[in-house]
C-alpha cells in the first residue's frame, strides 16, 4: 500500500519536474525570424533528389518499428547468404583455374621448392607469334621485359657500399 | 479531394485532443492555406509555418536538448514539408503530417549523432520561478534544495537524453506538450496501447535516473 503511494508521489513529482521543460524558451525574437529563414531558403535552395527523401523516411520508419527492422535485417542477411553461395557455386571452377593459384605459377613459387630458387622466367608469359607481332607494332608497351638475368634487388648495387662518414661535431663560431 | 480537417491556431499552446477545433471565421483554415501553398503560394505557407513553428520547434528542442540542432531541424522540416506538399492528400491534419516529417528527420539526425550528447539549453523564462509545481519541488528538504533551477534543468535534460528516441518522444509529446495518446499514436504510427506502454516505461526510467531529485 505504502509502496504504491510512494510510486504515485514519485510520479507526481516527476510530472512537476517535467513542467520545467515548458519554461525553456529560445532567444527573444526567434519565432519572428524563423518563418523568414524558411521562406528565404525555399526561394534560394534547389530541392534535393527524391531518392534521398525516400531513404530518409525508410530508415526513420525502421527506428519506430522493430518488427520491420528485424524483417529487413533478416532479408538482407538471407540475400547476402544466397548471393554468396551462388557466387561460390558458379565461380568455383573458375577460381580453381586462376593461373596465380596453380602450382608453378609466378605467385605460387612453391612448385620450385626442389631447386630452391624462384623461377623468375615464370613471371613472364610465354610469347606467342600473335603477341610478338602485336607488341612489335606498338611504340610503347606495358608488357614485362623478358630477360634471363634475375632482377636486381634494392641493396645489391654498389650504392650500398658507398659509406660516407658524418661528423656531428659542432663547429666553433 | 482533400477533406476539411482543421487545427487550432494558437501557437505555442499545448496541443491536446482539442486540436481539431475550427478556426475563427476571420482566419483561414489550414486546408485553405495548404491548397494555396500547393499552388506555390509562399505567403500562405509562411502563415502555416507561423502557426506551427513553436510546437514543432519545442518538440525538436526537447528531443535534442540543443537549440541550434532544433533550429536546423525545424527549418529542414518546414522546407521538406513544402516540397512534399503535393503529396499531402488530407488523410490526416496538416499538423499531424508535419509532425511526422519532423519526427522522422529528428530520428535520422539522432541516429547520425549517435551518443554524442552536446547540450545547448535554452534559458528558463521568468515564469519558471513562480510555477507552483517547481516551487514546491525546490523548497522541499531534498538534495535538489541546494540546486538552482538551471542545474535542475540540466539534470532533467541529461536524464531525458538517456531514454531511447521513441520513449523520449512519447514523454515529450504527452508530459511536456500535452498531446493526447491518440494524437501521439497518429504521429508515431502506432496504436494507443503502444503509446501507453512506452510512456509507462519511459516514466519508470526517468524516475530511476532522477530518484535523488524525486524523494
Amino acid at each position: 500500500m505504502n509502496h504504491s503511494s510512494d510510486n504515485q508521489d514519485s510520479e507526481q513529482k516527476l510530472k512537476s519536474l517535467l513542467a520545467l521543460k515548458k519554461h525553456e524558451q529560445p532567444p527573444p525574437g526567434y519565432f519572428d525570424q524563423l518563418p523568414n529563414a524558411v521562406i528565404h531558403r525555399l526561394r534560394t535552395e534547389q530541392p534535393p533528389r527524391v531518392n534521398s527523401i525516400w531513404f530518409e523516411n525508410f530508415f526513420a520508419k525502421l527506428a519506430f518499428e522493430p518488427k520491420l527492422a528485424y524483417g529487413v535485417g533478416l532479408m538482407v542477411g538471407a540475400s547476402a547468404l544466397i548471393t554468396g553461395s551462388y557466387f561460390v557455386q558458379s565461380k568455383g571452377p573458375e577460381l580453381a583455374n586462376i593461373p596465380s593459384l596453380r602450382p608453378g605459377s609466378p605467385l605460387n613459387p612453391s612448385a620450385d621448392e626442389d631447386s630452391g630458387q624462384l623461377n623468375y622466367m615464370s613471371l613472364v608469359p610465354e610469347p606467342t607469334l600473335a603477341s610478338t607481332l602485336s607488341h612489335s607494332s606498338k611504340l610503347f608497351t606495358n608488357a614485362p621485359v623478358r630477360s634471363l638475368a634475375p632482377p636486381s634487388f634494392l641493396f645489391d648495387g654498389p650504392a650500398l657500399q658507398q659509406v660516407h662518414a658524418v661528423s656531428y661535431r659542432t663547429q666553433p663560431y | 479531394m482533400i477533406t476539411e480537417n482543421v487545427s487550432i491556431t494558437i501557437p505555442g499552446q499545448a496541443a491536446t485532443s482539442q486540436l481539431e477545433k475550427p478556426h475563427p471565421t476571420d482566419t483561414p483554415s489550414d486546408l485553405s492555406l495548404v491548397n494555396k501553398a500547393q499552388n506555390e503560394d509562399l505567403a500562405a505557407y509562411d502563415e502555416l509555418v507561423r502557426r506551427y513553428q513553436e510546437r514543432i520547434y519545442a518538440t525538436l528542442y526537447h528531443m535534442t536538448s540543443n537549440h541550434e540542432d532544433a533550429n536546423d531541424l525545424t527549418q529542414e522540416t518546414f522546407i521538406k514539408a513544402y516540397r512534399a506538399l503535393k503529396s499531402f492528400k488530407g488523410d490526416s491534419s496538416f499538423y499531424t503530417w508535419v509532425y511526422r516529417i519532423a519526427v522522422n528527420k529528428t530520428i535520422n539526425f539522432l541516429k547520425q549523432r549517435k551518443n554524442k550528447l552536446n547540450m545547448s539549453l535554452n534559458d528558463l523564462d521568468f515564469n519558471a520561478e513562480h510555477d507552483p509545481d517547481l516551487v514546491s519541488l525546490i523548497s522541499e528538504k531534498t538534495p535538489r534544495r541546494s540546486l538552482g533551477l538551471a542545474e535542475l534543468q540540466e539534470k532533467l535534460n541529461e536524464a531525458l537524453q538517456k531514454l531511447s528516441e521513441p520513449h523520449r518522444l512519447v514523454v515529450t509529446l504527452h508530459d511536456v506538450q500535452g498531446l493526447a495518446h491518440e494524437e501521439i499514436g497518429k504521429i508515431m504510427n502506432c496504436n494507443v496501447g503502444t503509446v501507453r506502454s512506452r510512456l509507462f516505461y519511459a516514466r519508470q526510467q526517468l524516475q530511476a535516473t532522477l530518484s535523488d531529485y524525486l524523494k
